[in-house]
């Protein structure tokens, strides 16, 4: 299949918003500044761990937050909306999302050999850039002495969730470029949520894993990036389990799905997607490759933490109510003039009583919690995750071009697994001609972090 | 003429005979008369109390009253008669000389005797016109009237009269009144005007308001002696009299010597003599080169020493100066900013809304992004709705219909049940 590299004209979705004609456009300058900060700080995370000067996962999750803060606050000055679109969190081994400790002294200590997967995001008048990493966090050893990558059901792990993001990403950039067959498309298919899904499957069949609920790929705008609360209408992509993990059944073809999300429409230029791919290994899960479920873990098995409260929480503006407690009023001021649509930490609230009126608040449903997701099973399972937001940027002047706002640039775990890819279309998607898409990575910036001012800091 | 004959038939027949008290028949001779019956004021006499009756009702006899009342000697029934042609000569004469067209008048409009004169049709003012010969300067204004009166002729009595002959009329008889003359009675002897006042407030309770304020005294005295003496006008009502004389009657008669000054009109008729600028509220000033600010209330240079009324009209807040609004619903109050409502708007002045928070952009998007707001707005499909309507009438209906059908077997049982045994 030869390439013919043409110009796509800038054509500009239904969405005017997310119009990404260039570069240079207002639009993507936000994103990319967005994405920037994300990679910075994902990095530094990244050093810290793995060289191992911090190990209270709260540390580390304050770290990041303020740092977010920090760096959004420096630059869109002029912006009222920017900061934290997800706040930091280290979900470790068989913690799918949502670990964010409130304090210090019950916070988890990392020890070695945790699959440590970390999550940000940040935003810049709601357009997002969201990003996750898994690593694994290396015995006191240093790095360089390492013998011998790591291997068994992890690494299989790891690169299953590599690979099938790397080649997720390249195929959404196929959309840019005309191909020389009959339909124009990559592999004579259109590039929708099923082709996705085909791909992604095909991945986690050929590593010998499987694909947690809450997995998706799918089409993101500005403030909307698949939050709990927000019910979208028009959703391009797939997603495993649902939008909403909060709702989510075991049946995957629950109608629910369907009438939330369009796997049938294909990728556009000009658009922003996000590809938030989690795999986890069955060893401990009782083998059910049953054709309900497919390659997609039981929802049986994927619980809330039985101890850890959420600490996470996300407003529904969708629901207005006058409270009665006072606490929670005063929270509720607090999120509507401070606070965006997206979901914020219980720390980064400065009313007093703020844990008491969340609570009240939850209970009236304004406000949605992120609950801690485990995947149960003996021995406990071991997911990994990767989380990217890529820009399909096209343009009059330059060819088109796939902008990875986050999320490369920071060196894998040394593993290896001993299984590979035997798809020959995700094999030109994995190639490193990458199919003919061409491929930018927003690297991050060094962050000078004085450590003082970053412990003392309160999240704003 | 046949008029005189009648009078002199009269007199020489009431002369010829007499009667006596008894009524027999007295024969007598022409002067010496055997007088029973005497009116005084006439120097007659009758013989019958009919005679002397009709005689108290003739013209003749009243013109002797009135010589009487002018302290002239009476005359007697020849003269009179001379007299009365004369004067009918003359005023016809007058007349022609005058307009003929608008010479009607109003006659003896309030001064008709009760009972028709079959003798002497005249108008009772020519019997004063008798008088003018003799030349009496009587009460001065009568003289004067009297050469008035002449000029008017002997007419029918119409009513309608123009306005533009009633104020000629008015203006022809006017009498000059002098300033420092009582306007209600005959009485002129005063040194001013101030004495002349004080004699109508003693005499007559003529009071003047608000003295504080007049500025021309003159000017009002000169204005009500004018409405009584040319116009005949009483102050206080809205009678209007045929003469100077007949309007002072009225007003004394009816206690009507006083300036009107309760209602807006009557205050306003006489304020051109007065002067209340002094009364206005302090730093009072009409700033006639604000123009209308059609931009709100606030001006740029508002400094709030000035209350944007909604009429336009910029009116200087004072310490004392409430300002209403046209609307009448809203008071600005002094010296400061507020602005009260009227109480009929309470209402809604006391509902207390929802405070509507604005959207911010975020919060925006992800509102109107949102399936539950959308999904809410989908149109609902009519047959379907008749169809699942239609559905549930069928069912409640089927179930009506079982529970009455299960009634007549409520009560069947197959095996009797002992109640005691718990049946």
């Amino acid at each position: 299949m030869s390439l013919q590299e043409i110009v796509v004209d800038g054509e500009q979705t239904a969405d005017t918003k997310n119009a990404l004609i260039s570069l240079d456009s207002p639009i993507s300058l936000k994103y990319v500044a967005a994405g920037r900060i994300a990679q910075s700080v994902l990095s530094h995370l990244v050093r810290e761990v793995t060289e191992q000067r911090m190990r209270n996962v709260y540390d580390i999750c304050h770290t990041g937050d303020s740092l977010i803060e920090l760096e959004t606050n420096k630059v869109y000055k002029n912006v009222d909306e920017k900061g934290v679109a997800s706040p930091t969190t280290l979900d470790i081994n068989n913690c799918v999302r949502g670990y964010s400790p409130i304090n210090r002294d019950s916070a988890y200590i990392l020890s070695d050999g945790d699959v440590v997967k970390i999550s940000l995001g940040v935003h810049i008048d709601g357009y997002t850039s969201l990003v996750s990493h898994t690593l694994i966090a290396l015995p006191t050893i240093p790095r360089t002495e390492q013998v011998s990558p790591t291997t068994g059901v992890l690494a299989d792990d790891i690169c299953a969730t590599h690979l099938a993001t790397e080649a997720v990403i390249s195929l959404l950039g196929t959309v840019l470029y005309r191909y020389e067959n009959q339909s124009g498309y990559f592999g004579n298919r259109p590039v929708n949520g099923e082709r996705i899904r085909e791909i992604v499957e095909s991945v986690a069949k050929s590593f010998h894993v499987k694909i947690v609920p809450g997995s998706s790929v799918r089409r993101i705008k500005r403030f909307l990036v698949g939050q709990d609360t927000v019910h979208e209408v028009d959703v391009k992509g797939y997603a495993w389990g649902s939008i909403n993990i909060e709702a989510m059944t075991d049946d995957p073809d629950e109608g629910d799905l369907k009438k939330m999300i369009d796997t049938e429409a294909p990728a556009e230029p000009g658009e922003a997607w996000l590809v938030d791919i989690s795999l986890c290994t069955f060893s401990g899960l009782a083998s059910d490759l049953s054709k309900k479920n497919g390659l997609q873990v039981s929802r049986r098995t994927l619980k809330p933490h039985r101890d850890l409260k959420p600490t996470i929480f996300t407003r529904d503006y969708n629901r207005n109510l006058s409270m009665k407690l006072k606490s929670a009023r005063s929270v509720l001021i607090e999120l509507d003039n401070r606070k965006s649509v997206y979901p914020f930490h219980l720390n980064s609230l400065t009313t007093p009583g703020a844990p008491l009126g969340v609570a009240a608040l939850v209970n009236s449903e304004i406000v949605a919690p992120t609950t801690v997701m485990m995947i149960q099973g003996s021995p406990a399972p071991i997911a990994a995750r990767e989380r990217t937001t890529i820009l399909l940027m096209s343009s009059a002047k330059h060819i088109g071009e796939v902008v990875r706002l986050s999320g490369s640039g920071i060196k894998p775990s040394w593993v290896h697994s001993e299984f590979e890819v035997t798809d020959e279309e995700i094999i030109e998607l994995l190639s490193d001609k990458r199919a003919g898409v061409r491929l930018r990575n927003i690297q991050g910036t060094e962050l000078d972090v004085v450590k003082d001012d970053v412990q003392e800091m309160e999240i704003a | 003429m046949c008029c005189i004959s009648t009078i002199s038939t009269y007199i020489n027949n009431r002369l010829d005979i007499k009667f006596n008290r008894l009524g027999h028949k007295v024969h007598h001779f022409c002067h010496v008369t055997l007088a029973l019956f005497t009116c005084n004021g006439c120097g007659v006499g009758f013989p019958t109390p009919d005679m002397q009756r009709r005689h108290m009702k003739t013209d003749w006899h009243r013109y002797n009253l009135k010589r009487r009342v002018a302290t002239l000697p009476p005359i007697s029934a020849e003269i009179f008669a001379e007299r009365v042609l004369q004067q009918m000569d003359a005023t016809r004469k007058n007349e022609e000389k005058l307009s003929i067209g608008g010479g009607n008048k109003k006659t003896l409009r309030h001064h008709k005797a009760p009972s028709s004169v079959a003798t002497l049709s005249v108008a009772g003012d020519d019997l004063d016109s008798v008088i003018e010969d003799e030349s009496i300067d009587l009460a001065g204004p009568s003289v004067e009237y009297v050469a008035s009166n002449a000029a008017r002729g002997v007419d029918g009595e119409d009513e309608d009269e123009d306005i533009d002959s009633i104020i000629e009329r008015k203006l022809r008889s006017a009498v000059k009144l002098p300033l420092s003359a009582c306007i209600f009675c005959s009485a002129q002897n005063f040194r001013d005007v101030d004495d002349s006042l004080a004699h109508m407030q003693h005499d007559h309770g003529l009071f003047i308001p608000e003295r504080n304020y007049l500025v021309d005294l003159k000017g009002l005295v000169e204005y009500l002696s004018e409405k009584v003496s040319i116009g005949n006008a009483c102050l206080y009502c809205s009678f209007i009299g045929r003469s100077l004389n007949s309007v002072r009657d009225h007003m004394i008669a009816k206690q009507h010597c006083k300036i009107p000054y309760d209602t807006e009109d009557d205050q306003l008729e006489i304020s051109n003599f007065y002067d209340f600028s002094s009364s206005y509220p302090d730093d009072y000033e009409e700033e006639d080169d604000w123009d209308d600010v059609a931009s709100g209330d606030e001006s740029p240079d508002d400094d709030g020493s000035t209350v944007q009324v909604a009429g336009g009209q910029r009116q200087r807040r004072t310490e004392t100066n409430l300002v209403l609004d046209p609307t009448g619903l809203e008071l600005s109050l002094p010296l400061s900013r507020l602005r009260i409502g009227h109480r009929s708007l309470a209402r809604y002045y006391r509902q207390s809304l929802r405070p509507t928070t604005e959207l911010r952009e975020g919060q925006g998007t992800v509102i109107a992004a949102s399936s539950r707001q959308i999904l809410a707005t989908v149109p609902r499909d009519p047959i379907k709705d008749r169809l699942t309507k239609k559905e549930w009438r069928d069912q409640r209906d089927k179930q009506n219909r079982d529970i009455r059908r299960e009634q007549r077997y409520i009560n069947q049982q197959k095996h009797y049940r002992d109640p005691m045994l718990g049946g």
